[in-house]
């Protein structure tokens, strides 16, 4: 275990690893601080030039995206009362709000710290928990991998809150474009519609960078070309400006900064739990977290009203899903968000399989991953420490200038991985998928992990249907898939409970 | 671009799109029933894909049945996009596609994402100046990335 440490921090400490991460984490805070870019899109849209690159140094440039992108997020949301990305929402209740009673670099600071502090403890629950999950893993057939993928892709759907039909038709569209091409036992085609181009299936590349970015950027089109966007943040600028602001009265001293370590701890576990889960997100933790924790403070009444604590509690919970998102692909397999689906897909194509195998297999590498994990999070915070005050900035920075580039970029990066003509029209034809999918309120996630599980799913219930002789009560015969199953409907039961309880809640108030 | 919605419009978007997937998961069933599918070990290669169109079947009728209730009200906010908006920025796409492989990547970078960039700014606050800026910059990042760094095939285009 030692000699894999060491040859994983040779890895993850040269400069050239380094220098990719702290570019990875200037690119995250700045598609996370403009309202419309996210993380998810940058990393998409980077994945082809992952082919290019060394493993190490792609994962570092990918985890200081991701990593600067979570935080960049919440700079939006308390600068402007607009979320750069969905798990910076709940952020916006309060952050927003301290930020107009005058407390803009007390709030900044405050999500800086439980950002770091959340994300830290995931990524350690992530470093402890995939290897012996890993190790499980191992011992499953096919009837269990099969348990896997379906309860995945029902918590995917169940989750997506208040969308759990779409959600469940999404996983299933995504299950469908995974099928066209040949079928890998019989070598048959199948769902090609007698077009020749389709006789390969659909590449992962254009498929996930043109449903999450291509589409993306044609809303953020629509809303540029509407000038919403560009009115509220000039007027939301404007009224900040006119406000009197005193600058010294508004420094985060130590005990301020413990009276929010309760909420942020709360987020951090809560962050962790509900990131595990495939799923449900960051903007569910952040905002179980920022409930939960409004009820264990002493002061539940100042939520909503610019409370640090509230904004501590979001952030964390937001940044503790960033590690223990991973621990479904690391340990299974089973990319369990849009980041993990992108991160698998990345690590595909640097020839690394995700699954129970994929840690023993490439230690060395999955370590280095392990640890610029935790040093980019030392990176962010230094970083950010001392460019706090530039950052907000960042999110006044005008879409309109930044889309085409985007676009462009995502055009070329997908040409440049396969130089192939047909993966160009399939990702504007996914882009075009994809706005439409957001036109009828149909989440994207499920989508994805349906069309990456796919595969995996059909494999294991043939085989698994192969070995029972095609008797389906097979699949209920192994005690490791039953328990699978009902834990994962104890985990539905107590979520719907929960769900219901804070709908009556919000009725009463 | 999210804005109120009429509950009535809502209603039908969601109607349209439940009869959506009720159409393609029926269609998908009767295809997998009568098509030409290998019949094969452990349930054959339409087994996944029938089980898939069943879920839409199904997910489309929930969808439907779910909108029909009494007492359903819509969301507050909805997705809208306009469709000019749509078709340009798939044309865009597939012209600057077209045009990396014939003219070069430095000139229809430069050109198309100036275009872009005017097209999106409202006219009060066009700055030539910087959209010039930023599409000369971007030309000369793309040439950089993609004959340097991550070289694409193009045939001998007109330009660079």
């Amino acid at each position: 275990m030692l000699e894999f440490l060491a040859e994983a921090a040779a890895l993850a400490f040269t400069p050239q690893v380094m220098l990719f991460a702290l570019i990875g984490l200037a690119i995250g805070v700045t598609v996370g601080a403009i309202p419309g870019l996210s993380g998810d899109m940058a990393i998409a849209i980077l994945l082809p030039l992952v082919f290019v690159m060394d493993p190490v140094p792609a994962l570092g440039l990918l985890v200081g995206i991701y990593k600067g992108s979570m935080f960049g997020g919440s700079i939006a949301a308390i600068t402007f009362g607009v979320p750069g990305t969905a798990g910076a929402a709940a952020t916006v209740i309060d952050g927003y709000q301290a930020k107009l009673n005058g407390q803009p670099n007390r709030a900044l600071h405050t999500a800086l710290y439980s950002s770091i502090i959340a994300d830290t403890s995931s990524d350690l629950v992530l470093i402890f928990l995939a290897l012996p999950l890993a190790a499980v893993a191992l011992m499953f057939g096919p009837v269990e991998f099969f348990a896997l993928y379906v309860v995945s892709l029902t918590l995917v759907a169940a989750l997506t809150m208040g969308k759990v039909a779409r959600g469940i038709a999404a996983a299933a569209l995504g299950v469908l474009l995974a099928m066209i091409g040949r079928d890998p036992i019989t070598g048959g085609l199948r769902l090609t519609f007698d077009i020749p181009a389709l006789s390969g299936g659909i590449g992962l590349i254009p498929l996930l960078v043109g449903v999450f970015a291509v589409s993306e950027i044609i809303v953020q089109a629509g809303r540029a070309w509407m000038r919403r966007a560009e009115r509220t943040v000039a007027s939301i600028a404007a009224d900040a400006e006119k406000s009197g602001y005193d600058v010294a009265g508004d420094r985060l001293d130590w005990r301020t900064f413990r009276s929010t370590l309760r909420a942020t701890f709360v987020g951090a576990g809560m962050g962790t739990f509900i990131g595990a889960l495939p799923g449900a997100g960051s903007s569910l933790a952040a905002f179980m977290s920022y409930g939960i924790a409004q009820r264990f403070s002493r002061r539940p009444q100042e939520f909503g009203r610019g409370s640090l604590e509230g904004v501590a509690a979001a952030e964390a919970g937001n940044s503790a899903t960033s590690g223990s998102t991973f621990i479904p692909l690391f340990a299974f397999g089973i990319p369990g968000s849009a980041t993990a689906a992108l991160f698998g897909a990345a690590l595909i194509m640097m020839g690394i399989t995700p699954g129970p195998t994929m840690i023993n297999d490439n230690m060395a590498i999955i370590y280095a991953l392990f640890i610029m994990l935790i040093y980019a999070n030392l990176f962010n915070f230094g970083i950010s420490k001392l460019l706090l005050p530039l950052y907000s900035r960042l999110a006044m920075i005008q879409p309109h200038y930044v889309l085409p580039v985007v676009l462009g970029l995502a055009i070329l990066g997908t040409y440049a991985a396969s130089n192939s003509v047909k993966d160009v029209w399939l990702l504007l034809a996914a882009g075009l998928l994809g706005v439409g999918l957001r036109w009828f309120g149909v989440p994207l996630g499920p989508l994805v992990l349906g069309f990456i599980v796919g595969p995996g799913l059909e494999q294991s219930l043939r085989q698994a249907l192969m070995l029972g002789r095609g008797d389906w009560m097979h699949l209920l015969q192994s005690p490791l898939a039953i328990g699978i199953y009902l834990g994962t409907l104890a985990i539905l039961v107590v979520f719907g409970l929960v769900t219901r309880r804070r709908a009556l809640h919000a009725k009463e108030a | 671009m999210k804005h109120p919605l009429s509950a009535r419009a809502w209603m039908h978007r969601d109607l349209g799109f439940a009869a959506l997937l009720v159409a393609l998961g029926g269609a998908g069933l009767l295809d997998v029933r009568f098509g030409d599918w290998r019949p094969g070990p452990g349930g054959g290669n339409a087994l996944v894909p029938a089980v898939a169109y069943s879920v839409l079947l199904a997910a489309g009728c929930v969808i439907a049945l779910g909108r029909l209730r009494p007492g359903w009200s819509p969301d507050a906010q909805r997705l809208h996009v306009p469709v000019g908006i749509v078709a340009g920025a798939l044309l865009w796409g597939g012209a600057f596609f077209l045009a990396v492989r014939h003219v070069g990547i430095g000139v229809s970078t430069t050109v198309l994402i100036a275009g872009a960039i005017w097209a999106l700014t409202p006219p009060v606050d066009r700055r030539p100046g910087l959209i010039a800026v930023i599409a000369l910059c971007s030309g000369l990042a793309f040439w950089v990335v993609f004959t340097q760094l991550a070289p694409i095939l193009v045939a001998s285009p007109l330009l660079f």
